[in-house]
């Protein structure tokens, strides 16, 4: 499986409104609520993460549940690019 | 004879004859869609089921639509029989034309407790409204959530307008109605579009209440504290009682009295991070016009931009 880590931090410190060192000290399994993520900024979320890989979610994986840390969004990025 | 306020009384529900006609002529047009829906635990919800419950008859809320809770693992199968029976899913424009979702939209009702509302033609050219909810709480609850599939083993038969539909019990009904009522009323999405605190959602709670439908206030309670849920059902029966002024409401509203509760009662927002404390007390905060400008200044971008992205789809 390919790492994105770096790329989804990038969009990260866009969508949390945060500084890259404070991007950089999130852990790949923390839950990103405890960043500031909220339910709209996971829509936005949601949305750069298809604009940035070309990808479209089926509306299972769009459950914020899925993105709501750095190592599942990787997971399904790597679902999406897999099938694709 | 209700021990109420006169100021409030002019606005206390009262049976409405044209909404119970109304009411009798959806119910005999969707006869056969429910009796398709028999094929997936399902329960009709709030409306007419919630006015016979709490005031005994048809015709007490004046709903616009069908509310129905389902399993999420049902709605594959509910999409055909609504389909079968010529309910489509849209949204409306601000024209009223149909028009697709926005991704936004998409997105967001994935994650809500609804599901893009089905409408459908009836015969007389009207139209109806067809919503599915498949949770009792709001998207951000933290909390335990109560299983919808348990409850729905639980529905029951109901003969509503001599069409055969499914319900909640009484007592889950009664749990329903208060978790709704409480969403409205703490909703700062909902005070963009009315004010839900009103003495008619109070009058909803209290008449249930005090009808006493097949449950008992030992049960109610167990079943609070069960799923944790006193600081909902505390805040509602303070303010019902505090309308309504009943001496058993005043000993059983203490039951459910916790230090939350009583921290809810002077707030608004539904998760931590949207909660604030209202800057005016309830009496001036009930069936308020402007409640919406009381918390407008009080609101963040994210706030803004989310109440923009919910109505885009009322």
């Amino acid at each position: 499986m390919q790492n994105h880590n770096l790329e989804i931090k990038d969009l990260l410190i866009d969508i949390l409104e945060s500084d890259q060192t404070d991007i950089q000290s999130i852990e790949a399994d923390e839950n990103l609520v405890e960043s500031g993520l909220t339910s709209l900024k996971a829509i936005s979320l949601v949305i750069l993460i298809e604009e940035k890989f070309n990808i479209v979610l089926e509306d299972e994986d769009l459950l914020f549940e899925n993105i709501n840390s750095i190592s599942k969004i990787n997971i399904i990025i790597n679902k999406y690019l897999v099938n694709t | 004879m209700l021990k109420i306020e006169p100021i409030y009384e002019y606005l206390l529900r009262k049976q409405d004859k044209s909404t119970v006609e109304r009411n009798q002529m959806w119910y005999e047009q969707l006869t056969p869609f429910f009796q398709d829906m028999l094929e997936v635990p399902y329960a009709v919800l709030k409306g007419d089921v919630l006015s016979i419950f709490a005031y005994g008859g048809s015709g007490f809320r004046n709903s616009h639509d069908i509310d129905i809770l389902v399993s999420r693992k049902d709605l594959t199968k509910l999409h055909e029989i609504c389909d079968k029976h010529d309910f489509k899913q849209i949204v409306l424009d601000d024209n009223g034309n149909p028009r697709p979702l926005s991704r936004q939209e998409k997105i967001m009702f994935k994650n809500s407790h609804q599901v893009v509302p089905y409408f459908k033609k009836l015969e007389n050219g009207t139209t109806i409204e067809l919503d599915i909810n498949c949770d009792f709480f709001w998207a951000e609850f933290k909390g335990t959530r109560i299983k919808v599939d348990k409850i729905l083993e639980e529905a029951i038969d109901f003969n509503l307008h001599d069409c055969h539909v499914r319900v909640l019990t009484p007592l889950t009904a009664f749990v329903q109605m208060c978790l709704h009522h409480y969403r409205e009323m703490n909703s700062i999405y909902i005070y963009k579009l009315k004010n839900p605190i009103t003495v008619a959602m109070f009058q909803d709670i209290y008449m249930f209440y005090k009808n006493h439908y097949k449950f008992n206030i030992t049960q109610l309670l167990d079943y609070t504290k069960e799923h944790r849920i006193e600081p909902y059902m505390y805040y509602l029966l303070f303010y019902s009682n505090l309308i309504f002024e009943d001496e058993a409401l005043s000993e059983h509203v203490e039951l459910f009295r916790t230090p939350e509760g009583e921290y809810l009662l002077n707030c608004y927002g539904l998760t931590e991070t949207e909660r604030k404390k209202w800057k005016c007390d309830f009496i001036n905060r009930l069936n308020r016009i402007d409640l919406f400008e009381l918390v407008e200044n009080d609101l963040n971008e994210d706030d803004k931009k989310k109440i923009e992205l919910s109505l885009s789809i009322k």
